[in-house]
């Protein structure tokens, strides 16, 4: 994963996108309140240019002239000054029109509304075809017909005024709510996310000297949280465990070496502590040098141990186990009859195991080794080999010894184990011996079993999966 | 003196052995388990216990735990790998009286051991005084005024067991528990003979009895 130092908040991310939903939810609906304020206004202020256009019909009346014509009497007239109109009559004779009357507005057009502008003062026009009906008493009540036209105008400045308006107190209100609402959401968001904040204090405890962490309730109770705590716990409670062990093995391994350097300083001082004869010197000297030989085989088996966790499992040959077990007890004879002892061995063909060719060197070796050195003098070790039902391959070694104790039985395995109580330079065992050949077993997915009876023997049983 | 040695290496716990015999002429016994040095504490005397902390069936911690919880009072130096101050910290805290980390130096060892025999004995002075008689712990010589008295190894370690409490009685069985490890013959004749010689090499230099035997008791040191 990059990290180029940036970090962003959660919290503030979010409180970003409801309040630019927010903003947009505000221009949205105070578009909308425009559009329909618009509309209605608009349709009523039509209405109205409609219903003033009737009172200034009302206002036409006979001349009284010889050729009975019509005339406009603005005396009567209520509307509003700025409001222009004019009206004509068939011939399209200008009957009467508002005082300073622009001729722009009033120039006769299509009947209906239009929109027009004069003065920079947009105005909105209404030409209709009326009729008149004047003398009906003189007439027998017929009267006469005079058609005009009236053209109305009134600037639309009101209008937009009042849309305006609206749309403002629309305006306002909306803030006023979208604001109460992103205090609201803000305050609850910053509860709502209190976990993630418990989660990374907790985390932000986690250290190698103190591998501890325990989720908190508020986590625990979060869905989405959950399982990356739980994941989180498990994860450092293994760290711990093999930290622990780790730590273990460091200090085993380390009084190990201290006590084997000990030993050798230890008797360098006993033999300089006074004159000695050349005699003297010279059987000091071997039993430092035997003294030697413990460190370099405990460092040894320690770098052993050290590689062989470091193995990989992938690109493995196969190898034939038998001819792994034929070689290390040819090579082992000599120790063999030494103690006095018989091997036997018993291997059927083609036993292949996918594992590293040296490491089976090592584990074979090391298990025999085991078996001549806590067996009875004159008694045999059988080492047999074979396919298991499922293909895999069952090494077995038996001895007839000394044989293990159970309260032993259960930490033969581990490292720098020893059962003697003593670490007795006769058996010469560093305690490494057995926990190398169960990590190699594990490296090669198999497992090792012991079966053991005091003062019978002991058999090591191993188990290796179909190569 | 006599001191318990456990420690699970056989060559390095010889090798102890070996120091204290031979440098300040302790008896010393050696055991290899945790288990075996706490039956050994409750059945015999010992004016010290030189401690392994990892043994096998019981640690050197949980020896320490079990001697002091018994109270059991003698100096226990413990023999340690670990280098850290949170253990020797706790392990001083247990009951144990000091410490030495792997590897040592023997010198050292033999020094720290007399040190704390001398302590656990409630002197502070490696120089040991009653009235003309002055023993010198460091070098195991003996001086009666001016005059040097030459001891055999075992007639020094009685006399310096006698000299750590002077004026109280001593009797053979304890002389024998602390100057003997658990392998030799308990023989009580071979007490009174090194007694009787020491005796006489006293009375070379001084008119005054300082060694008195009480009969069916034991041994005093004790000016008249």
């Amino acid at each position: 994963m990059r990290n180029d130092g940036k970090t962003r908040s959660l919290t503030r991310q979010t409180i970003g996108i409801v309040l630019a939903a927010q903003i947009l939810c505000t221009f949205l609906l105070c578009g909308a309140a425009l559009l329909h304020e618009w509309h209605t206004r608009f349709r009523a202020f039509d209405v109205r240019i409609q219903g003033r256009s009737d009172s200034l019909l009302g206002a036409i009346q006979d001349a009284e002239d010889p050729e009975d014509n019509v005339t406009i009497d603005p005396t009567e007239l209520k509307i509003p000054n700025e409001d222009v109109y004019a009206v004509y009559n068939q011939g399209g004779r200008l009957l009467g029109s508002s005082a300073d009357a622009p001729s722009s507005l009033i120039t006769r057009g299509k009947d209906g509304f239009h929109d027009s502008s004069e003065d920079r003062t947009s105005y909105r026009v209404f030409q209709r075809e009326a009729l008149r009906v004047i003398d009906r008493v003189e007439n027998g009540g017929v009267g006469l017909r005079r058609p005009v036209t009236i053209i109305y105008a009134s600037p639309e400045g009101h209008v937009w005024h009042e849309i305006l308006g609206a749309v403002r107190f629309y305006l306002f209100a909306i803030a006023v709510a979208a604001g109460l609402s992103f205090a609201f959401v803000t305050m609850r968001l910053r509860r709502a996310l209190r976990p993630l904040s418990d989660l990374a204090e907790e985390a932000a405890h986690i250290s190698a000297p103190s591998l501890n962490f325990n989720a908190p309730a508020s986590v625990l109770q979060i869905r989405e949280l959950r399982p990356l705590a739980l994941v989180l716990t498990d994860t450092v409670a293994r760290l711990r465990e093999a930290f622990a062990k780790e730590h273990r093995f460091v200090g085993d391994a380390a009084h190990e070496l201290k006590t084997a350097i000990a030993v050798i300083r230890s008797s360098v001082q006993v033999l300089m502590v006074k004159q000695r004869s050349g005699d003297e010197y010279r059987a000091g000297l071997e039993r430092i040098l035997e003294d030697n030989q413990r460190i370099e085989a405990i460092v040894a088996q320690m770098l052993q141990l050290a590689r062989l966790e470091e193995v990989k499992k992938a690109n493995l040959a196969a190898l034939d186990l038998g001819e792994t077990i034929l070689s290390v007890v040819t090579q082992l004879q000599p120790i063999v009859d030494e103690h006095g002892l018989e091997v036997r061995v018993e291997c059927s063909p083609k036993l292949l195991v996918r594992i590293v060719p040296e490491a089976a060197q090592i584990l074979v070796s090391n298990l025999l080794l085991n078996a001549i050195q806590h067996s009875k003098p004159d008694s045999q070790v059988s080492l047999s080999a074979r396919l298991t039902a499922s293909g895999g391959v069952l090494l077995e070694l038996a001895d007839k010894g000394s044989g293990i104790g159970p309260e032993a039985l259960p930490h033969i395995f581990d490292r720098f184990y020893r059962e003697d109580t003593s670490r007795s330079r006769e058996t010469g065992g560093t305690g490494l011996g057995l926990a190398i050949c169960k990590s190699i077993v594990d490296a090669a997915g198999g497992s090792i079993e012991v079966e053991s009876t005091v003062g019978i023997g002991t058999t090591v049983k191993i188990t290796f999966i179909p190569a | 003196m006599r001191v318990l040695v456990v420690e699970d290496e056989v060559r390095l716990a010889e090798n102890i052995a070996g120091a204290l015999r031979d440098g300040p002429s302790y008896a010393v016994d050696v055991v290899h388990d945790g288990e075996d040095a706490v039956n050994l504490c409750q059945a015999g005397s010992y004016d010290l216990i030189v401690l392994d902390l990892m043994i096998p069936k019981l640690s050197g911690e949980q020896v320490v735990r079990q001697l002091r919880t018994a109270r059991y009072a003698t100096p226990i130096l413990v023999l340690t790998a670990v280098s850290e101050t949170g253990k020797t910290i706790d392990l001083l805290n247990l009951g144990a009286d000091d410490y030495m980390t792997k590897p040592f130096d023997l010198g050292e060892l033999i020094a720290r051991a007399r040190a704390l025999i001398r302590r656990g004995k409630g002197v502070s002075e490696p120089l040991l005084q009653f009235g003309d008689l002055r023993v010198h712990t460091g070098e195991q010589t003996v001086e009666c005024g001016a005059t040097r008295v030459e001891l055999s190894p075992t007639e020094y370690r009685i006399l310096e067991y006698l000299m750590f409490r002077p004026r109280t009685i001593v009797s053979k069985r304890e002389l024998l528990e602390h100057l003997y490890d658990f392998t030799w013959e308990h023989h009580s004749n071979v007490i009174e003979a090194h007694i009787s010689n020491l005796r006489k090499k006293l009375r070379m230099t001084t008119d005054e009895e300082l060694l008195e035997t009480l009969r069916g008791r034991g041994y005093r040191l004790a000016s008249s």
